[in-house]
């Protein structure tokens, strides 16, 4: 053992250390919503799933029914507005990329990635919901839509930009016109890579709350139609959270439960989904 | 003709997608305006946030809570440097490829997590440890939530997402290097050193990347910082970012006179910062891939 191989293996070892701790500390950053999480919802049952939220200090947590609406219709609505203009967008930027506006389109769509989004979310504040004067389903699905776009337009642009380019000459060597070559041979090529990019639409949309704080509303006792104000899993974690109340809390870690299990289960399809992609 | 068309037809969201931007910041500037000719230059002097009823008596600060921006950002990306480094390290270095495979979906799926429940975790987990330790370091009265719990759960959110990136830079440094660096006879450190110092450009670029996330993170600094309009200067008493400022009184703002535009521009002023941060990190990532694929050595 000289003073180097020393040297090494304390460093190694403090290496090893730090990396276990913040793994482990990721580790309980994930499990946590799942263990207590899971144990709320056990302990409630099914009314967890079509009951409203129990008053605050009550016994029981009560549920997240009209939540589960509001966040699958508004989700689904987010990346209903969002995957077409994000769709095309990436076949424009992805076809065009030497022309001006496409580049200016693609430094746009990454400008728009890095606006916080709590930025996106006072911004339909401001143009969308102070016009309507309410906060409403529509306002979270506006504001939501903004914070996907950009991940849809790279992901659409980059499952078209992997495919060689052979495959373009030989579907202009058979005479095919440049839209038929990209939306009936390119797009169903990497379709994989398309509905990659829309599951990741939805996973995004499902997680993020910035943007819905003061868009959505926060309806959890009823529903209100779509320019009603409506509320979605994040922001009623976030809203009972942060209450003193025991219940409220459990609502709170039950909710973490869904959205964590969801979260997990999409970003490991999704990852398993893009190793495949080969050409 | 047909391909012209197509180039017409598909432009219309390109072109969709630029006026969004520029909406966006027009929004933020012509919103901005009444609280700068109310207040004037004095909204960067004034160390107080008050919404009152009678506008005369409105005063609004933006620096304590830039200030608390930055300063939970910086203590961010320097815990996370030192985590996704080592982090790196570990998994490219310390362990065996199964190990590897299991760590890297770990921090594959903590990197699309959502960020209200890393703030869940922090109000539940590290605000009680942080007020522990800061009960040993001699504070009274502390609750735990504070400018050094939000840098750590911050830090816990980026390291995954820098992780990633230096790692896979990591990785791709030619094999002939790394031979090079092992016919020498230096130990495992010793490489990791050599590479780590290599791929710098992509390590400080994940971090600035990671800067512009930590800066404008609202949900998660909210839920842990202890919201106290404050200049903050000591760590482990509890301060305000521009986000939680927005994320706590945007709701109520449009009853004040000044309030909301306020707001407006302090969003404005962290959305120009956080750009600022991402295109030089961008900038940086650019210089990394060429000194992977050897073009600068």
């Amino acid at each position: 053992m000289n003073l180097r191989s020393i040297k090494n293996e304390i460093t190694l070892m403090l290496i090893a250390l730090s990396a276990v701790f913040i793994l482990l500390a990721i580790f309980s950053l994930i499990s946590a919503p799942l263990i207590f999480g899971l144990r709320v919802i056990i302990e409630a049952g099914l009314p967890f799933f079509t009951t409203t939220p129990a008053g605050p200090g009550e016994e029981s947590p009560g549920g997240i029914y009209y939540t589960l609406i509001g966040s699958v219709l508004m989700i689904s609505l987010s990346v209903a507005i969002a995957f077409p203009i994000g769709f095309f967008s990436g076949v424009y930027i992805n076809e065009y990329s030497q022309t001006k506006l496409a580049t200016l389109a693609e430094s746009a769509s990454h400008f728009l990635s890095e606006v916080p989004s709590i930025i996106l979310g006072i911004f339909i504040y401001a143009i969308y919901v102070l016009a309507t004067k309410k906060t409403s389903l529509v306002a979270g699905a506006l504001s939501l839509s903004l914070a996907i776009l950009p991940y849809t337009v790279v992901q659409v642009r980059e499952s078209l930009r992997v495919i060689p380019f052979t495959y373009r000459e030989a579907a202009y060597s058979l005479g095919l016109p440049r839209w038929k070559t990209v939306f009936f041979v390119l797009v169903p090529m990497n379709m994989r890579g398309i509905l990659v990019g829309l599951l990741s639409a939805f996973l995004r949309a499902f997680s993020e709350t910035a943007p819905v704080l003061f868009t959505a509303g926060a309806a959890f006792y009823g529903f209100y139609g779509l320019d009603g104000p409506s509320s979605t899993l994040p922001l009623l974690v976030w809203n009972f959270a942060r209450t003193p109340y025991e219940n409220w809390q459990k609502l709170a870690w039950g909710a973490s439960f869904i959205l964590a299990l969801v979260s997990i289960s999409l970003s490991l399809i999704i990852r398993k989904a893009t190793k495949e992609v080969r050409f | 003709m047909n391909r012209d068309m197509l180039r017409i037809m598909l432009s219309i969201p390109g072109v969709l997608l630029l006026s969004i931007d520029i909406l966006l910041i027009l929004v933020l500037f012509k919103e901005s305006i009444p609280v700068l000719t109310y207040e004037g230059l004095r909204i960067f002097t004034e160390f107080q946030w008050n919404a009152a009823e009678d506008p005369a008596k409105e005063v609004y600060g933006i620096i304590p809570p830039l200030v608390g921006s930055l300063y939970v950002a910086i203590l961010a990306i320097m815990f996370a440097a030192f985590f996704s480094i080592s982090l790196t390290v570990f998994i490219q270095e310390i362990i065996p490829y199964r190990a590897r495979l299991a760590i890297e979906e770990l921090i594959n799926v903590a990197a699309s997590f959502p960020t209200v429940l890393y703030g869940f975790w922090g109000l539940t987990l590290i605000v009680p440890l942080v007020r522990q330790l800061a009960v040993k370091l001699g504070y009274v009265n502390v609750t735990g939530a504070s400018i050094v719990t939000a840098g750590l759960v911050l830090s816990t959110m980026i390291a995954p997402y820098s992780t990633a990136i230096i790692k896979s830079v990591y990785a791709s440094v030619p094999l002939s290097y790394i031979e090079a660096i092992a016919s020498l006879g230096a130990t495992k450190i010793e490489r990791a050193i050599i590479v780590l110092r290599m791929i710098s450009p992509a390590i400080v670029s994940s971090l600035l990347l990671g800067f512009g996330r930590a800066v404008g993170e609202t949900t998660a600094v909210t839920l842990v910082i202890g919201n106290a309009y404050r200049l903050p200067l000591d760590p482990f008493l509890p301060a305000s970012t521009v986000t939680s400022l927005i994320a706590n009184n945007f709701g109520m703002a449009t009853y004040y006179k000044y309030e909301y535009s306020a707001l407006m521009f302090a969003a404005l002023v962290l959305l120009i910062i956080s750009s600022f941060f991402s295109y030089v990190g961008l900038r940086l990532a650019n210089v990394s891939v060429k000194i992977v694929r050897g073009e600068q050595l």
